[in-house]
């Protein structure tokens, strides 16, 4: 019963999917799907609000823990997959007529979501990767008229396919290898057996274990298919994928590697009562797999293969989507630290990832919407046309850049000062020199929407810029990006009070 | 009840290893989608061979009789394997329908 009641946030979703497909078949009203998705959403956010502060508990068997890093990559999930739905309500992309199937698959997604953040059995990371993916390739391919989308989908299915098998595959052998499938008892295995005694293949099993993750978070070398989804989904499911199950898998490999792969330096109390202060716990490797270097060999790929690929694209959707591989690059950079710094960083991170690239992408799906495209030429004037629309815009991809006085400058500066601290001073110059990378492409943006001429044609009478709703929700996420860069404090205490758990450990 | 299999566990795997090489070796070499998830299915198959072989071999040294682990998972392994080629299908029929191939390499519109 206990466990049950843990996991009502995801029956209820469950329940509002179920809701809302069924419903959808007889109310005809077109905007039944969204109340109730909304509804339901916050119903989950409401109920796992009330679940925080409380002390870790593990339900069904140690098959998932609901701690606060699991609570609050919960909630985000939650308030990601909101933002989508408003999102998908504004856009043209998603016709009100097949509204009851989308909104029922977007709650099952954050489902997934939900479970991919808690969970600490090997089952529940196979079972949670593939619910969200499954849904994924069904969100991708949902403009099924237009054959980018459905192209889009079948890519995916494709990778997403073959990344899941390899994965499971890794799972059998570090299994064969330890005997345990829990991550706790995993971590318990490893620190009371020599590593001289455990055999080689933990690395194969490890190594393909990271292709299913890294295929979640698109880190380098199973990032090929961003590119490609992202241009050919419908805009709100693009930006969606580019932040929700990005963050989940982040949650996941936190977990996996920090909770199956490494023991704190000093116990977490030990080491708070000496240092002063929880940021002072870092953590070592347990078993034979140095994991950290592979985790940092693939940052610095994906980086690279992130950002110097965007150059040379004229798609803005296609060039967020690099942009997006290069930020997972990043926040990978903060895992490979092993301090409790470098991993309060990958969450700020996160968060002020969420509103940067969300909005970027809300002012994309609106140009697209408008004038039909989302090449850099529907860019072009959007600065005398649209004021508001490409201010938003600019302070999104300058956030993006990571430039001062905005949010994404404070996160660079926590995760290179993680890295820093741990003096890794090679890897974070490849990071800077990264950063001015990325400033070129950006810019590219930047540029076509204020310097140069308007060269497509507005169209006549109302258009979806004219909507009010997207209007305020494109400076509400703009906000943010001003806002946490000059007072970050507030954000930076949830991010520590999520990883609380490590204290204890 | 499965005494023994600590003997013959080169067996089980060796066939296991055997699918996964022809699986992966199916992934990177078709030109067709159909054969690609044929391909992955070999490697899902795989790991459900090595889920319960290396179960057994754990039950096999425990004292008690452990948690049956490893047996559910190769079950989970076989409902995923037919969700996934569920939706895979009818994504490369919708495919099929839109560009008449669905060669992944052929099927080209997003690219740079």
């Amino acid at each position: 019963m206990r466990s049950l009641f843990l996991v009502s946030p995801h029956m209820l979703l469950c329940l509002g999917a179920i809701i809302v497909l069924v419903g959808g078949l007889w109310i005809r009203n077109k905007m039944f799907a969204v109340v109730s998705s909304i509804v339901t959403l916050l119903g989950a956010g409401v109920l796992l609000a009330t679940m925080v502060g409380h002390p870790a508990q593990d339900a069904f068997n140690g098959l998932i823990v609901f701690d606060s890093l699991g609570l609050f990559f919960a909630i985000f999930s939650v308030i990601v997959v909101l933002f989508g739905v408003l999102l998908s309500m504004e856009s043209k992309e998603i016709y009100a007529d097949r509204r009851p199937e989308y909104f029922s698959i977007l709650l099952a997604l954050c489902t997934g979501l939900m479970f991919m953040g808690v969970s600490n059995h090997f089952l529940m990371l196979y079972l949670s990767i593939e619910t969200v993916s499954i849904l994924s390739f069904t969100l991708a391919g949902f403009r099924r008229e237009r054959t980018a989308s459905v192209e889009a989908s079948m890519k995916y299915v494709v990778y997403g396919a073959m990344a899941s098998a390899l994965m499971v595959f890794g799972m059998s052998l570090v299994y064969g290898a330890t005997g345990h499938m829990d991550l706790i008892s995993l971590r318990e295995f490893f620190s009371s057996t020599a590593t001289s005694d455990l055999p080689n293949v933990l690395w194969a099993g490890v190594i393909l274990m990271f292709a299913g993750i890294g295929y979640k978070v698109s880190a380098a070398p199973m990032h090929m298919w961003t590119p490609d989804v992202y241009e050919g989904a419908p805009t709100p499911v693009t930006a969606l994928f580019s932040v929700a199950p990005k963050a989940a898998g982040f949650a996941l490999l936190m977990r996996f590697f920090i909770t199956g792969f490494s023991l704190p330096v000093q116990e977490g109390a030990a080491a708070v009562a000496q240092m002063g202060s929880a940021s002072a716990i870092s953590f070592y490797t347990v078993g034979p797999v140095a994991w950290t270097k592979l985790l940092m060999i693939s940052s610095v790929f994906t980086m690279f293969m992130g950002n110097l690929a965007a150059l040379g694209q004229f798609s803005v959707k296609r060039i967020l989507a690099y942009s997006s591989i290069a930020h997972a690059g990043y926040i990978l950079m903060g895992a490979t630290t092993q301090s409790f710094e470098g991993l309060t960083a990958i969450i700020f991170y996160l968060v002020v990832y969420c509103f940067m690239n969300f909005g970027a992408f809300w002012v994309t799906s609106k140009v697209e919407d408008c004038f039909g495209g989302d090449g850099i030429s529907e860019f072009r004037g959007l600065g005398s046309r649209k004021p508001i629309h490409a201010a938003c815009m600019a302070i999104f991809l300058f956030s993006l850049v990571g430039l001062p006085p905005f949010a994404g400058f404070i996160g660079k500066v926590y995760l290179f000062s993680a890295v820093l601290a741990r003096e890794m001073y090679g890897f974070a110059l490849i990071a800077a020199l990264n950063s001015v990378i990325s400033l070129f492409y950006y810019v590219k943006i930047i540029r076509a929407m204020y310097l140069d001429e308007a060269e497509v044609a507005m169209p006549e009478g109302k258009t979806s810029f004219d909507s009010r709703v997207s209007l305020a929700f494109i400076v509400l996420l703009a906000l943010p990006n001003l806002v946490l860069g000059i007072y970050w404090e507030p954000v930076m205490k949830v991010a520590k009070n999520a990883l609380n758990f490590f204290v204890g450990m | 009840m499965f005494a023994g299999i600590a003997h013959n566990l080169t067996i089980y795997l060796a066939m296991s290893t055997v699918f996964f090489v022809f699986g992966l070796f199916t992934i990177l070499t078709r030109r067709n989608a159909v054969g690609v998830f044929m391909g992955v299915e070999l490697v899902l198959n795989a790991a459900a061979i090595n889920f319960v072989a290396f179960y057994a071999l754990k039950a096999d040294s425990a004292q008690s009789s452990p948690w049956l682990d490893g047996q559910i998972f190769s079950l989970f392994i076989i409902v995923l394997a037919a969700i996934e080629a569920a939706v895979a299908l009818a994504i490369v029929l919708r495919v099929f329908g839109a560009k008449k191939n669905i060669d992944p390499d052929q099927v080209m519109e997003l690219r740079g």
